[in-house]
């Protein structure tokens, strides 16, 4: 049996896996949800069953975030490829629209305080496997 | 103090050169490699390889809180990040960035950003300012709220002989300063205007149409 949740305003900023399998999940798990990619083809990832929105432009343009509604979303996960790319959208989205919960990817360790400092969620899949690494290490 | 250019290709040699040759410190960022070659070879400057919107480049180039940082690239993100690693990192408080995109200025000046370049709207500006009457030699256009204005007195100008107190202006404008044959005159209530006076306006842009029609007549096109 599925618990209950609020349901989340949901964007996801670049769909590939990562972006796909969030929205899918988030999708799947009854939130509205809307991505954002600038190819069309990574549209393909989304499961058959995906019922949310996609939005077909560069998130670092404002309108495109706008035509998501960006103001109205609960979360908004930027998962491109690319720090710099994934920074603006994280800064524009909490700090002009005032978005209360952005999570970014973040690829570059050294990058992770600028994001901290700005109130933006960073996950940095490397450290997160160095420290299960690590935790092979130690025989955990 | 230096000037730190990062990015850019044509504006920053020509920028460096032109700094250099006023005296100023400069270094040059820039991530391609024969282009920074180029640059070593050509101008007196410290040029270092690499993506400026590492953090580790930024280090090397030691960054200074007097310093004055120019971003020059073709992407709003990397100027971004670029603007607020120098802000927040290393404290420098003169940071003049490009931004491409006409929709991020304001997004730009929100962060922090104070002094922000756009080309298109630069070149709009300066199309419209064409398309105006003369008098409107000047409009700066970096902030987005404000105008200012610079309207020569002539022989038809309804404003001619009158006080500055009987000229009702909008109340979103004021004639800041005036220069008569030169000289500075500061605008009182009294200070009646003259043939040939030049005006300097602040403005706001609504409203200055009808600064324009007050002051020196026509239809303020």
């Amino acid at each position: 049996m599925k618990k209950k949740t609020k349901i989340l305003y949901v964007i996801v900023v670049g769909c590939g896996k990562m972006g796909s399998i969030i929205a899918n999940y988030a999708s799947s798990e009854g939130h509205n949800v809307v991505v954002i990619d600038k190819d069309e083809k990574a549209f393909d990832m989304l499961s058959p069953e995906f019922s949310g929105f996609t939005i077909l432009g560069d998130a670092t343009e404002v309108e495109n975030l706008k035509a998501a509604k960006v103001d109205r979303a609960d979360v908004l996960f930027s998962l491109t490829t690319d720090d710099n790319t994934n920074f603006m959208i994280s800064m524009v989205a909490k700090h002009v629209f005032g978005v209360k919960r952005v999570v970014s990817r973040v690829y570059d360790p050294d990058n992770l305080p600028v994001f901290q400092e700005f109130g933006i969620d960073a996950i940095c899949p490397i450290l997160l496997m160095v420290e299960s690494l690590k935790g092979l290490l130690l025989g955990e | 103090m230096k000037v730190v250019i990062i990015g850019g290709e044509k504006t920053a040699y020509y920028l460096a050169r032109s700094l250099i040759s006023k005296g100023y410190r400069v270094m040059i960022i820039n991530k391609d490699p024969v282009f920074c070659q180029e640059l070593a070879k050509k101008l007196k400057a410290i040029v270092i390889n690499g993506d400026g919107s590492r953090r580790y480049i930024l280090e090397e180039a030691e960054l200074m809180r007097n310093d004055v940082v120019v971003i020059l690239t073709p992407r709003d993100h990397d100027n971004l990040i670029i603007s607020q690693l120098a802000k927040n990192l290393f404290g420098v408080e003169r940071i003049v960035s490009l931004v491409n995109d006409p929709e991020n200025v304001e997004i730009f000046q929100k962060l922090g950003i104070n002094v922000v370049l756009n080309l298109t709207s630069m070149i709009t500006t300066t199309i419209e300012n064409l398309m105006f009457p003369e008098e409107m030699e000047k409009r700066f256009p970096v902030e987005k709220g404000i105008s200012f204005l610079t309207l020569e007195i002539t022989n038809d100008s309804p404003s001619l002989g009158k006080k500055l107190k009987d000229i009702t202006l909008p109340e979103e404008s004021i004639v800041g300063a005036i220069l008569r044959g030169g000289v500075l005159v500061v605008p009182r209530g009294e200070t009646e205007i003259r043939l040939g006076d030049k005006l300097f306006i602040i403005t706001s842009p609504d409203v200055k149409k009808d600064v324009v029609r007050v002051l020196v007549g026509g239809n303020g096109r």
